[in-house]
């Protein structure tokens, strides 16, 4: 199956792509460093993933942190209601959604630790 | 030659360029080069059409100015808000107590508090996501609702539970933010125990026996985001020695940034702690010594606050009412 790009987001500091495995799984990948001025384009990009996902079905959202540096507080705000909009979802539409982070970049161990037990049943954390 | 009717449209489509550059207040910047631009146009030059374009720049900079202004003010107004609602005395039994605050521009959202009880004292610091009037305004109901929720609530974790309630129908039902506050609360009593509840930032403790550092995680959920976190928040607790120090910060100490782009960071912050603490200065040079150098680490983008408190013991009678400060800085 083909992959199909979604969005694609490019500031100075910071770059997020988005695309579809053509299957049941959508890869989100952040890179570099997603601050104040960052706020609004992860925004957008979270609510167009979270729109496709339902339309495409899909099971699983992964989350590739790996490749950012830092995420502030109001970033992390867009990762907070996505998932709050998942589980207010009927069962049988939600998904998953998987970060894979870098367990030596300690803010992500403190702020995805927190985020996961938002919905430990639908966030997990590798 | 152009026609009256592709000059009209050409006027238009300024207009509308102007309206844009307004709206992201990058008019007055703009505005010599546009002026440039339009007398460079063919047909425009000996018109009316200039001067009405000029007249219209001006107005659309007029406005803009009076909106920066009244954006300004209500920034001011929000920054005196979050620094007047800080405690005045830090006094503490068995504790020599001192915390400094340094708002951002933008007013970032800090929160600390230190509240007395008839044993000890409740202490709490959080930060709400975001920055301006919106976020200083949550840093007050946070403050309020702390200050009242304490002489009801039998522990950190009761109380917790009950501002996030208030938070969520505030922030969600009656404001329709997305907002959330990260928030940790310490009950301290006079034999040194401190229990503590909430997530915020981890908390440091220099030891003095090993002069070396704790890091404590604090653990649970952001609050306001959702309307319930009683499962997911749990009380836990640490005992302090005589002569042990406790650190609370912001995200703004951690999360400051060099000309680099290199953070402070929690290591950072953990050794200038192990460095200074053995002195046994005065607290309170402590928490200057700790704020001015993240302070000159880089430009400032958040709130800076910084709460340190070291435990004198409970069989000694201190007069900690002179070693107790509260500072709120505009600039160090």
């Amino acid at each position: 199956m083909s992959e199909i790009e979604l969005m694609t987001v490019t500031l100075d500091d910071f770059a997020g792509r988005a695309h579809h495995d053509g299957g049941r799984s959508i890869t989100i990948l952040l890179t570099g460093s997603a601050d104040h001025g960052a706020v609004e384009s992860l925004e957008n990009l979270l609510t167009l993933v979270h729109e496709r996902a339902l339309e495409l079905g899909v099971r699983e959202a992964v989350v590739d942190l790996r490749a950012l540096e830092f995420m502030n507080s109001s970033c992390f705000k867009s990762f907070v209601y996505w998932i709050t909009q998942i589980r207010e979802l009927e069962a049988s539409r939600r998904y998953t959604l998987r970060f894979l982070s870098d367990p030596n970049m300690h803010w992500q161990k403190r702020s995805l630790r927190t985020l996961s037990c938002f919905a430990t049943d639908l966030v997990s954390v590798e | 030659m152009r026609s009256d009717a592709e000059r009209h449209s050409w006027l238009i489509g300024a207009r509308t360029v102007l309206d844009l550059l307004a709206e992201h207040g990058t008019l007055e910047r703009a505005a010599p080069h546009l002026l440039h631009a339009i007398r460079e146009q063919p047909d425009l030059d000996k018109g009316a059409e200039v001067g009405a374009l000029r007249a219209y720049i001006g107005k659309l900079v007029e406005k803009s100015t009076a909106n920066d202004q009244q954006r300004f003010s209500e920034l001011q107004i929000a920054r005196h808000i979050q620094t007047a609602i800080l405690p005045r005395d830090l006094s503490v039994d068995g504790l020599e107590v001192a915390a400094i605050m340094v708002p951002a521009t933008e007013v970032g959202g800090d929160y600390y508090d230190v509240l007395p009880a008839h044993d000890g004292a409740w202490f709490g610091i959080g930060d709400v996501t975001g920055h301006g009037v919106g976020a200083g305004m949550i840093m007050l109901m946070v403050q309020s609702a702390v200050a009242a929720l304490i002489r009801t609530c039998n522990g950190p974790r009761d109380v917790v539970i009950e501002l996030n309630a208030l938070l969520h129908d505030n922030i969600h039902g009656r404001l329709r933010e997305r907002d959330h506050v990260t928030f940790s609360l310490l009950r301290y009593t006079r034999d040194g125990l401190v229990r503590f509840a909430g997530a915020h930032e981890d908390m440091i403790v220099w030891r003095a026996q090993s002069r070396r550092c704790e890091v404590i995680e604090t653990n649970g959920l952001w609050l306001g985001a959702v309307a319930s976190v009683a499962e997911q928040t749990k009380e836990e607790q640490l005992q302090l020695a005589p002569g042990d120090i406790l650190v609370l910060y912001t995200d703004g100490v951690t999360e400051a940034r060099n000309a680099e782009r290199e953070q402070f960071g929690l290591d950072r912050l953990r050794d200038l702690v192990v460095e200074l603490a053995p002195a046994g200065q005065p607290i309170a040079q402590l928490c200057d010594a700790i704020v001015g150098k993240v302070v000159r680490w880089g430009t400032q983008a958040d709130d800076i606050s910084v709460v340190v408190a070291r435990y004198h013991g409970d069989d000694i009678d201190y007069d900690i009412d002179s070693d107790s400060t509260a500072v709120q800085m505009g600039d160090l």
